[in-house]
């Protein structure tokens, strides 16, 4: 007996073949045991498929976890920009800040995150920049951990990342917030939504202090 | 119920996927790409958490497919189909990651049971919870087909995925793979022969011959995937 091919099954099998081939089809069906045994095989398949749920929805919050990772991303990073900038010059520059901190946002990579902060600082004098490096790349460490397990590291990450923060001599927050303003106002849609992540960190970092014995 | 009330709103707002990509590309129009992201996101992640068969690595890929689409933008053509552009984004991301995992693997190599075994708990997030109603058995079942789906290759894996889960038509499929429909086909139908050879339960000869009457049968059941 001509058998048709597995392919021409397919359509049929899904219910998209053109009539007149369903037609077809369904007719050498009756007549061939072997055809009907091998499509109810893959009905059967496909039958199992529905098996593996998945939770109707993701985590509550849309893109929660990314606005920490770019939060402490940018905040890495603002740091190093900060201890060079307060060295170097009187003003930070935002624009080069901005620039050198964009491309960074748009990726996750943890590896990449850690030298680049290695690279900026390797730019400023050694010894002063020590402690501010080793500070840097702690955060840095913290948060590639964070990366690399899961949300509760994250969190954990971010946790380690402002009690440094806390007992950080860089504590002028008034110039950090300015410098995250002008961020978010220059750049796009991926930023918009570190900026959240930053007010949600600001206002942690509120919430963690308040609860703090002074 | 959520998939309706978008398409209520994108009726009421009365722009299609195509034009509020081309604003995007054009403008950069922020609101515009909020929208695609909240009526985008929950396909995408349930696309790419079947295809890593991991519901955190799903949730990443997801935020990495929309950072992709907003930097790959400009490469949007009005004339292209927008959730074509979409699925193909995710899917390549999904290819990579899968190609960095298969790499690790072979470096570290831990023994396939340990594997499995530590696999089982992230495994277990994928899985919907088990109500009052369901039970258990579905719970192992869906794992199972999890198990079989991840051991397909790829480009099998890929079909059944934007098929079965994601509901593209067949012709869709070609369209996002960028193969011919023919194609789909034959892949399907090896998909699913190999599919249902791995997920074909054996009984074990040692265990076969050790059966008990009156033993629970499950624990006399090993599925095994076929080598092929
Ligand atoms: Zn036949």
């Amino acid at each position: 007996m001509n058998h048709p091919k597995p392919e021409e099954w397919v359509p049929y099998l899904y219910g998209e073949s053109r009539p007149e081939v369903a037609r077809e089809l369904a007719a050498h069906l009756e007549s061939c045991l072997q055809c009907r045994e091998q499509l109810a095989g893959w009905r059967a398949s496909v039958k199992r498929l529905d098996n593996w749920k998945l939770p109707r929805t993701g985590r509550a919050d849309v893109m929660g976890v990314s606005v920490l990772r770019w939060a402490v991303a940018t905040l890495v990073l603002l740091l190093a920009g900060f201890a060079v900038g307060r060295l170097t010059g009187p003003a930070v520059d935002t624009e080069s800040l901005r620039s050198s901190i964009e491309p960074e946002l748009r990726r996750q990579l943890t590896e990449e995150l850690t030298s680049v902060v290695r690279a900026q600082v390797k730019e400023a004098a050694e010894s002063t920049l020590h402690t501010a490096a080793r500070e840097a790349e702690a955060i840095a460490a913290a948060y590639v951990r964070g990366l690399q397990a899961q949300r509760a590291e994250d969190r954990r990450a971010v946790e380690t990342a402002l009690a440094r923060l806390e007992t950080e001599r860089l504590t002028d927050l008034a110039t950090l917030k300015q410098e995250l303003d002008t961020l978010a106002v220059n750049t796009d849609a991926g930023l918009r939504q570190t900026t959240a992540g930053l007010v949600e960190l600001a206002h942690y970092r509120t919430v963690a202090r308040g609860s703090e014995p002074e | 119920m959520n998939g309706l009330w978008i398409s209520t709103l994108a009726l009421l707002r009365g722009r299609s996927d195509e034009e509020a990509m081309s604003r995007v590309k054009a403008y950069d129009d922020h609101e515009e790409f909020a929208w695609l992201l909240k009526k985008w996101q929950e396909p995408i992640r349930r696309l790419c958490t079947r295809l890593t068969g991991d519901a955190g690595q799903g949730e990443d890929l997801k935020q990495e497919t929309f950072l992709r689409l907003f930097r790959n933008r400009r490469q949007y053509e009005r004339s292209a189909k927008f959730s074509t552009f979409l699925w193909r984004i995710a899917l390549n991301l999904c290819r990579d990651e899968f190609r960095r995992q298969e790499r690790q693997r072979q470096f570290l190599s831990p023994p396939l049971d340990a594997r499995e075994a530590e696999g089982s708990e992230g495994a277990e997030a994928v899985w919907e919870a088990p109500g009052p109603d369901s039970n258990a058995v579905s719970a192992e079942e869906g794992a199972l087909v999890r198990k079989a789906l991840l051991e397909l290759p790829e480009i099998y894996r890929e079909v059944i995925v934007l098929r079965h889960y994601q509901d593209l038509k067949l012709g869709e499929i070609a369209e996002v793979l960028g193969i011919p429909e023919g194609t789909v086909n034959s892949r399907m139908a090896d998909a699913l022969t190999r599919l249902g050879r791995a997920l074909k339960p054996k009984l074990r000869p040692s265990l076969a011959r050790a059966a008990q009457p009156g033993k629970s049968p499950k624990s006399l059941l090993c599925y095994e995937s076929s080598k092929t």
